[in-house]
């Protein structure tokens, strides 16, 4: 057996180069992202010129503004404030909340289940609606079906997530009484801002997969399967819609974008408990240090998202491997 | 130099002008409804930044004895708001402050993000890796937290509104730049005029901006949409115009509280933004289809 005597050394390396090199680029990559989206903040927030003022409102007396001025060390070098924001940063201690005084952080990272459970249940509906409704107008042959849905398709990406939620709200609080329209009281209330997510996720996707579908049904595979004798349906499912979900895939990392500017009303309208209400709410409170927190935390769940939705690509299309 | 058609468009600019306009015409029965589309809505919103017809106090006039009245009634097509003001008018007066604000957004992030990226095409080649690596990292921004973030500081306005929008949108255009405009500047033709000593604004104006437009048009229109139903959509959460200001997404938020009595009030605005961004829609589907500059697979 030849055996390759590598040295310790280059073995080593190339096992780093193989396994934790990635993994360093990428948090190399996402630590810039931070540093650049947190120096971003710090100087918004210090655009209004005082933040003393803001907190003490407009018609605070010099003593006040002076005492949380040196509370927050507002008194010092606006390069001084930003060295230890950074240095508080890094370890992970982006201060106190200016309202309701515990760990800005800690109030963010409590509200990213609720969020993240709803993206979860918005992306689930958006798939159960978008996969077949998709598949259907790139494989059907009724063509006034299928031009009266593409229409409806095509009608719907223009209604907004906020339109569509108020018209739910409408309908099924309201006039019918069926389901809760505010908060997170048990199943029923998911249904809601589920279906508000999906409403302006779904169109997209369902463009696309009709693309893709009708695309791979012309494609060589489909005639063969045809002629080994398979059913339409089979067609479809088996052979057409897998093929035209890897390119759907793409747009995952696309839709997330999306996702998280829609979720942020959404929470909002429902009065759902998660980061987006926060946000609005700290924001209209101007409670900074709990603003920057919100922001840094959903800064890093995109990002490793859209990694994620990257390396889910590469998992399904072994074309795409890189390595 | 009768050779060079160049020379001879330039002498006759009302035929080359009509020249564009013919192939949306030719295509097909859909061109002349979309012209007639955008006609209409274009007429609506000179009608709402000119105050045809007194609609400014149409909009803003109470009359407290008829709150709430259903469409139809007279007077008042689509009824009125919970303080008995007209709908209608403030339907249309608010295509000046929806579509206003969504302009002045689109143009404050196009005014960045093609220059930014244009430096990144014809800038010295260190800054052309800054360019591309800045704008890897700022395209990774959630820009909707961020314009939230940002209004909240400076405090509720219309300007306010379109400058947040503005300044954290701009990454896109700056990478459609960059790609389209570092596929041309490889061109013999670009080439060809460098070696003809063709100055570098010129290089810009003749050689590369024409050849990124048609795919930044597309873009332009796609983003013009998202961008205006952010601009109703942060109005609605109370981060847009001034209290009282008859923007769509302010209507809404103002129809919601009266969503038990009169939900009629949520058609108005929700159809005159669902129909812009319908027709945003299709100007960029238009221009994609006479450019062939749109890639479906990836993104509708």
């Amino acid at each position: 057996m030849p055996t390759v005597v590598m040295n310790p050394v280059a073995r080593s390396l190339a096992t780093f180069s193989r396994t934790l090199a990635p993994l360093a680029s990428l948090l190399l990559q996402l630590l810039a992202l931070l540093f650049a989206v947190a120096t971003l903040l710090f100087f918004l927030v210090r655009l209004t010129g005082d933040p003393a003022v803001v907190i003490a409102g407009e018609y605070a007396d010099e003593a006040t503004l002076d005492a949380l001025r040196a509370k927050y060390g507002l008194d010092r070098s606006l390069f001084v404030q930003y060295w230890t924001f950074l240095g508080n940063a890094l370890r992970l201690d982006l201060g106190v909340s200016w309202v309701s005084h515990r760990p800005a952080l800690e109030l963010a990272l409590e509200r990213v289940p609720a969020t993240l459970a709803l993206a979860a249940s918005g992306m689930l509906v958006n798939l159960l609606i978008a996969v077949p409704v998709g598949a259907y107008l790139g494989a059907s042959k009724r063509v006034f079906t299928r031009k009266t849905l593409a229409l409806l398709v095509f009608l719907a990406q223009g209604i907004p997530g906020y339109v569509v939620a108020l018209y739910l709200i409408q309908l099924f609080a309201v006039e019918w009484q069926l389901l809760p329209s505010t908060g997170d009281r048990g199943l029923l209330s998911w249904i809601l801002p589920s279906v508000t997510i999906a409403s302006f996720l779904a169109p997209k996707l369902v463009r696309v997969i009709e693309v893709n579908v009708s695309e791979a049904m012309q494609d060589e595979y489909v005639t063969i399967a045809k002629a080994q004798g398979a059913s339409y349906a089979q067609l479809v499912f088996r052979h057409a819609l897998p093929n035209a979900l890897l390119g759907a895939t793409a747009l995952i990392g696309a839709q997330l974008a999306l996702l998280l500017n829609g979720i942020i009303i959404t929470e909002t309208i429902f009065g759902w408990p998660g980061v987006g209400r926060l946000l609005l709410d700290s924001v209209l409170l101007l409670d900074f240090t709990v603003v920057q927190s919100v922001v840094l935390v959903t800064t890093i769940f995109v990002f490793l998202a859209n990694w994620a939705a990257d390396r889910m690509i590469e998992i399904i299309d072994p074309r795409l491997r890189v390595h | 130099m009768p050779m060079l058609g160049a020379h001879q468009d330039a002498a006759a600019p009302g035929a080359r002008f009509a020249g564009r306009l013919k192939p949306i015409l030719r295509r097909n029965w859909r061109g002349y409804w979309l012209l007639a589309a955008v006609g209409a809505t274009a007429l609506v919103v000179a009608a709402s930044f000119f105050d045809v017809g007194g609609l400014e106090t149409a909009a803003s006039l109470r009359d407290l004895e008829n709150r709430l009245l259903p469409p139809g009634s007279a007077g008042h097509p689509l009824g009125t708001d919970g303080l008995g003001r007209d709908v209608l008018a403030r339907v249309i007066l608010g295509s000046r402050y929806t579509f206003g604000i969504a302009a002045m957004a689109t143009a404050i992030a196009v005014g960045i993000g093609i220059p930014l990226g244009l430096l990144g095409v014809i800038g010295p080649p260190w800054l052309r890796v800054f360019v591309g690596r800045f704008v890897d990292l700022t395209i990774a921004f959630p820009s909707l937290v961020l314009a939230i973030v940002m209004i909240g500081i400076l405090g509720r306005g219309s300007l306010t509104l379109a400058l947040a929008l503005g300044l954290f949108y701009w990454p896109l255009f700056a990478r459609v730049t960059l790609a389209q405009g570092q596929g041309i500047r490889v061109q013999q033709y670009v080439t060809a005029a460098t070696l003809f000593g063709v100055s570098q604004p010129r290089l810009i104006l003749r050689h590369i901006l024409p050849g990124i437009a048609p795919t930044v048009s597309v873009v332009i229109a796609f983003q013009f949409a998202n961008l205006l139903i952010s601009t109703a959509g942060l109005s609605f959460l109370g981060l847009g115009p001034p209290l009282g200001v008859p923007e769509w997404g302010a209507m809404l938020a103002d129809a919601r509280g009266e969503l038990t009595r009169a939900p009629w009030l949520l058609a108005g605005p929700g159809a005159a933004i669902a129909w812009s961004v319908i027709l945003a829609n299709l100007i960029g589907d238009d221009l994609a289809a006479r450019t062939r500059a749109h890639r479906r697979t990836t993104i509708g």
